[in-house]
Formats: structure tokens, C-alpha cells, sequence
């Protein structure tokens, strides 16, 4: 994910969404527009050109309706966040989106292409990557195995191969292992390398779960309250990686978050739900001022 | 982990040998085997039946201890290899054909055939976890051996001819010949075993076993590691079964009963699940081999008759003996093992 070919795309390579999911360049010159800046208001919106898509969905359980008809969109290279009150239904949404809830009504269109009845691991190998509210890491798998695992669909041997552990298994595995390294040297994770996840402190946790959705080489990453339960000092790391990853490789964020300075310093645009509805949305410093959205939060 | 001694490259550190105590564990290993048969006839055949039970274990742990779905049913699919083997023969002998060797050539596809069947006792896992997954493993345990008894083996005990088992004028029934086949194919079983739990593939069914959503979530299919982790564990029980119909002189049902699928399980989960190869291994040591030999010494015991006899007493001891890893040592033997070795390490500055 972090070679200088990829990095760098050709204008070739760029027709319609390139491997990072940014725009391409049927519309010519778009690609010199486009630049991962951090602040929404120096980009220009290209609307039909959203990499991620979500439309008027609706979540019920049994009589509980979490999300009512809740979207947004997700420009590339943006980083946006979704606030709201507890029980707002952020989490359902990102849970539509990730493919483990079935939306009663709406769509979720990623990349141009209609995901919403698509199982979440084929999203995640679109590149729709996931990290959690709560930890949800491969518990007894060391830190370095758990990134690894980001990379299982891009297994290029057979079973056979790895039975046998031919030169086609060790080599790919090598290459594996150098990809997760890469992601260990960003997240700053080589002392936890090889200690079993269990047992780490949450806010490790956290980075390792960003590290994993990482290795997926992804064009979105979901991440569903990063900074619950850190400490200033890790907050601050978290969002330095978050936003290093955002600048240099051109990945989207969708942020679910509470700590409204975290918003206001690392995202791009807002949108704020209650009760499973869209309240407000737009870039930060309007959001937060918007009457609504300080009721819901007093309120709330 | 030996201080001192570090390592430059990823592959270096993927070795199965990374230290000179390795290479020294298994010389040492290999020269046991290969000596054992001057320890004369019982040794080998004790051996013989212990390396077939590791294949069946080894196989086990990878659907279990691996990949974390619990199975019930790996005597019985061992049953399937062992009359896929015997049954073939049978029939070929019965249409008037050679069966010359037969008994050694079916061994891959007796794997192939149980592992056939242990993809459909996959199918349950896709919906069911923990004990509802036990659950179904054990129908499909009670139905295998059912099926056995009333249409593959009514008369309880298929005989292969000796020329079946005979390749190159040697007979690979009995004696040093049997004894280094078997050897030598459990060793290529586990070799393959332990390759494939260090890789991506093994990586998978980790992740599957720790948590089934971030399998999916980091693009890992679910259901078709859990098929992979069935199917494999069944190929190990099929070979073990066809190794059993080799090594045996009749092929019954009454080895693939329910029992035998708890030792297998008990072996798994008192060596060490999810560590393939030494996990198995002990298991099957303390299980198997150690067990089988307590009869002679618990009857010699005056008062064992006292409190029901040697086999109640093996029972109660198997029972409890299940319970506490379950309990107290999740990791099995090797947990143990482990931790007597990092106080011997630190010795005597223990703390
Ligand atoms: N699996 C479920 N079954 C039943 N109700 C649920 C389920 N998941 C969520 N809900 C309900 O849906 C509503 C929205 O929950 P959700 O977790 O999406 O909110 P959230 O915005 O993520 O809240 P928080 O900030 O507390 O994480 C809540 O009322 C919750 O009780
Ligand atoms: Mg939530």
C-alpha cells in the first residue's frame, strides 16, 4: 500500500476510480483538482463522483426503528464525521454500510456499484475497511498475526502450496509480513509486534484495530468511536495517523464520534443524526452552531 | 527463546528450526523412531496406534483448535476412511479383481472420501455455534455409525486379504515395514499440518475461531474457511481410518463409536488446543498411550477394587481429568509445559 508506484498513479491508471478510489480523469484535469486536503471548503465537491453513498436507510428492530431514512455522502479523499447522541442509530448505519444489518429500505453505493446486498466480506475486498466501537480484535493472535489477516484475501497459493510450503507460499508470505510492517512502522506499534492482543492496553487496541483495517489497503475506512476511553496523548496519536493516512495515501474516513474537538480538528464535513434522522449536515464550524444540533446534544 | 540470537529476515523467523535446539529435538526424535522396533514387537504396534491417533488428532485440532468449531464426529469420519479402504477392497475381491496393494494406493482417497463427508457436517456450522454445533456433530456421529452397522458392516468386522496390504513382496500389515510407513506418513501428515497452520490459510481459521464478524469484516469468507477447517480435519481422520484398516486385522465399527470421538476430543483439549503438532501429540501421549498402559499397574493396586475397578477408576480419572483443562488450562499440556519452561529460564532469579 505504501509504494512509490501506488502512491504516485500514472494518469493511465486513473480512469474512473484508480486503486484508491480517488476520482479519475474522464473529466479532464479532475485529478489536478483533486488533492486529500483536510478542509472541506477548499475542495470541490464532485458530487456524482461520492465513493460512498448512503441513502435514506431504514433499521428497524422488532418495533424499534434505530435509523429512519439517515445518508450521507463521502467525497474521496474527505474525512467525515457522524455525531449524534447516544442511541442516534450511528452505529446501525455504519453496520448497514459494513453489511451486517439488512436495511429495510435505502442503498449503500460504493465506488458506483450497488453493495447493499453484498456480504460484508466481499465489501471489505472492495476496499471497505471497519475498525470498532468495542474491540473486536483477534484476541489470541499477537498484533502482528491480527494485521496479517487483512491481507487473507489477497493470498495469491493454494492450500496445496502452504502444505507443502513452497517457494510460492514463503515468498508471498514474506511480502505479507513486509505489508504489515509497513503499517506497524505508521501506527508506531513494533513494541507490541509479537504480544498477544489480550491483555494490551485499550488504547493499543485501537491502534492495532486501525492497523489491521489498514493492511486491507482500503479506500474507506468506517471507524466507529476511535477515541472512546484514550487518553489526550493517544487521541492525539490516533488522529495524527489518521490524518497522515488521509494526506498521503488519499483514503476516505467516516468517523463515528462524541469528542466534538476531534471533529472540529480532523474532519472535513459533519453530519449529525437523532433518532435515526439527519439533523444537520455540512462542514464543522456550521454544524456545531446549528441550533438543532446543540439541542440535541443539550437535550440529549 | 534463546537470548542473543536474532534474526535478519522474515523467513528466518517462519522456520519451523530457528535454534540449534531444534535441530538437536529432532535428531534426537528421529533416532528414537528409527531404533524403536529393537524395543520389539508391543513398542511397534503401541507406536503404530499411537502415530494413527495423532493423524486423527492432529486433523481434529485443526477444525477445532484452530478454527474453533467444535466436532464430535472425528472418530466416526475416520470410520468412513477405514471402510472406504476396506470396503473397496471387498468389493473389488468380490467382482474377481486384483487387489494387490490396494490397501496402501486407497489411503489418499479414503482421505478425499471422509473428507467429502466432513464438508457436509460443515454445512451445520454456518448457522450454529458452541454447543448447538456439538449438538449436530453429534447426530451426525450417532448416524455414521449407524449407517456403518446397518448397511456398510452388518456382519460387525470386514477382513482386507493379506495381498491387499502386500506391495513389492513386502506386507505392510504388521511388523518394521508397517511401523516406518506409518511413521513416515504421520510425519509428512504433521509436517503439512504445522505449514499449514503458519500460513494465511491457518491465519484465517485463527481469525474465524477468535471472532467470526472481524473475519468478515477483514474480507475473510467465513463460511468457506469453516468448510476448508471441516473438510481438512475430515482428510486427516480418513487417512488416520485408512491407516487403522491397515495396521488392524479387521475393520468393526465398534472403533468409531461415540467414544473414540471424545478421546479424540479429550486429546485435543488436554494437549493443547490449537497448537497442532505438540498439542496433539501430548495429548495423545498421556491419552493413549500412557492409558492404555495403566491397566497392568491400577490392578495390582490391592483396593482398587474397593472403588469399582480399574476401569471405573480411569473413568472418573478421564472425566476429571477433562474437566480441569477445560476449567483451569485452556491451553492444554503445552500451557503447562510453557510455563515450567519460562520459570526454568528465569531460575533461580524467579519473581
Ligand atoms: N441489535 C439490536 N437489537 C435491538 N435494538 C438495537 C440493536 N442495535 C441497536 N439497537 C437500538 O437502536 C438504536 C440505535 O442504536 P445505535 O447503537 O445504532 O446508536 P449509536 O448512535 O451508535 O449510539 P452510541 O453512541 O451509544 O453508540 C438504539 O435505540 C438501540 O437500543
Ligand atoms: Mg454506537
Amino acid at each position: 500500500m505504501f509504494s512509490a508506484a501506488k502512491r504516485h498513479p500514472t494518469r493511465k491508471e486513473v480512469v474512473g476510480f484508480d486503486s484508491w478510489g480517488r476520482p479519475g480523469d474522464s473529466v479532464p484535469g479532475l485529478l489536478e483538482l483533486w488533492e486529500p486536503s483536510r478542509r472541506y471548503a477548499e475542495k470541490p465537491r464532485i458530487a456524482e463522483r461520492s465513493i460512498l453513498i448512503v441513502e435514506d436507510v431504514r433499521v428497524e428492530f422488532g418495533g424499534i426503528v434505530a435509523v429512519d431514512g439517515a445518508g450521507f455522502r463521502l467525497e474521496p479523499g474527505q474525512i467525515l464525521a457522524l455525531i449524534g447522541p447516544n442511541g442516534a442509530g450511528k452505529t446501525s448505519l455504519l453496520n448497514v454500510v459494513s453489511g451486517f444489518y439488512r436495511p429495510r429500505r435505502g442503498h449503500v453505493i460504493f465506488m458506483g456499484r450497488d453493495i447493499t446486498h453484498l456480504p460484508p466480506h466481499k465489501r471489505a475486498r472492495m476496499g471497505l475497511a471497519r475498525t470498532f466501537q468495542h474491540s473486536e480484535l483477534f484476541m489470541h493472535m499477537t498484533v502482528v498475526e491480527n494485521i496479517m489477516t487483512g491481507l487473507e484475501p489477497w493470498r495469491r497459493y493454494s492450500l496445496l502450496d502452504a502444505a507443502l510450503w513452497t517457494e510460492k507460499a514463503r515468498r508471498w508470505e514474506e511480502w505479507a509480513r513486509w505489508k504489515a510492517e509497513q503499517v506497524i512502522d505508521l501506527l508506531e506499534l513494533h513494541r507490541y509486534r509479537d504480544r498477544v492482543v489480550e491483555g494490551l492496553p485499550p488504547g493499543i487496541q485501537k491502534r492495532v484495530d486501525l492497523a489491521r483495517a489498514l493492511a486491507q489497503d482500503p479506500k474507506v475506512v468506517l471507524m466507529d468511536e476511535p477515541m472512546a476511553g484514550l487518553s489526550r496523548e493517544e487521541k492525539e496519536d490516533l488522529a495524527r495517523a489518521i490524518v497522515e493516512v488521509n494526506e498521503t495515501q488519499g483514503v476516505s474516513f467516516v468517523l463515528v464520534e462524541h469528542d466534538l474537538e476531534v471533529v472540529m480538528d480532523l474532519c472535513d464535513y459533519v453530519v449529525a443524526m437523532e433518532s435515526g434522522r439527519v439533523i444537520a449536515e455540512g462542514p464543522p464550524e456550521a454544524v456545531a452552531r446549528d441550533p438543532k444540533v446543540v439541542e440535541a446534544y443539550l437535550g440529549g | 527463546m534463546p537470548a542473543g540470537v536474532f534474526k535478519e529476515r522474515y523467513a528466518e523467523l517462519m522456520a519451523h528450526l530457528r535454534y540449534p535446539i531444534h535441530w538437536a529435538g529432532l535428531a534426537l526424535g528421529v533416532a528414537v523412531l528409527a531404533l524403536l522396533p529393537l524395543a520389539g514387537a508391543y513398542s511397534v504396534s503401541l507406536a503404530a496406534d499411537a502415530a494413527v491417533f495423532l493423524i486423527a488428532a492432529i486433523g481434529l485440532n485443526i477444525t477445532t483448535g484452530l478454527a474453533g468449531q467444535i466436532s464430535l464426529a472425528q472418530g466416526a469420519l475416520m470410520g468412513v476412511g477405514a471402510y472406504a479402504v476396506a470396503k473397496t477392497v471387498e468389493a473389488l475381491a468380490a467382482g474377481g479383481h486384483s487387489v494387490a496393494g490396494m490397501a496402501l494406493l486407497l489411503i489418499p482417497a479414503a482421505g478425499l472420501a471422509a473428507a467429502a463427508v466432513g464438508l457436509l457436517l460443515a454445512l451445520p456450522s454456518f448457522r450454529l455455534k458452541g454447543y448447538y454445533l456439538a449438538m449436530a456433530s453429534l447426530a451426525a456421529q450417532v448416524l455414521l455409525v449407524y449407517i456403518f452397522k446397518t448397511i456398510i458392516d452388518p456382519q460387525q468386522g470386514i477382513t482386507m486379504p493379506d495381498e491387499a496390504k502386500t506391495v513389492a513382496d513386502i506386507y505392510f500389515g504388521d511388523g518394521y515395514p508397517m511401523y516406518y510407513l506409518v511413521i513416515a506418513i504421520t510425519a509428512v501428515m504433521a509436517l503439512a499440518a504445522a505449514n499449514i497452520g503458519r500460513s494465511s490459510v491457518g491465519r484465517a481459521m485463527k481469525a474465524v475461531r477468535d471472532n467470526d464478524v472481524s473475519a468478515s469484516i477483514v474480507g475473510i469468507d467465513v463460511a468457506r474457511t469453516k468448510a476448508l477447517a471441516f473438510a481438512l480435519g475430515a482428510f486427516y481422520a480418513g487417512i488416520a481410518g485408512a491407516l487403522y484398516a491397515l495396521t488392524n486385522n479387521s475393520v468393526a465399527w465398534d472403533a468409531f463409536e461415540l467414544a473414540t470421538s471424545i478421546d479424540l476430543l479429550a486429546m485435543v483439549l488436554v494437549g493443547g488446543a490449537g497448537r497442532i503438532i505438540w498439542g496433539s501429540l501430548l495429548g495423545v501421549l498421556l491419552l493413549r498411550v500412557v492409558w492404555s498402559n495403566l491397566d497392568a499397574p491400577l490392578s495390582s493396586l490391592g483396593f482398587i477394587n474397593l472403588v469399582g475397578g480399574v476401569d471405573a477408576v480411569k473413568y472418573l480419572v478421564f472425566g476429571l481429568l477433562v474437566a480441569y483443562f477445560v476449567v483451569k488450562e485452556p491451553e492444554g499440556l503445552i500451557g503447562v509445559l510453557r510455563r515450567v519452561k519460562e520459570y526454568l529460564r528465569l531460575w533461580p532469579f524467579s519473581y
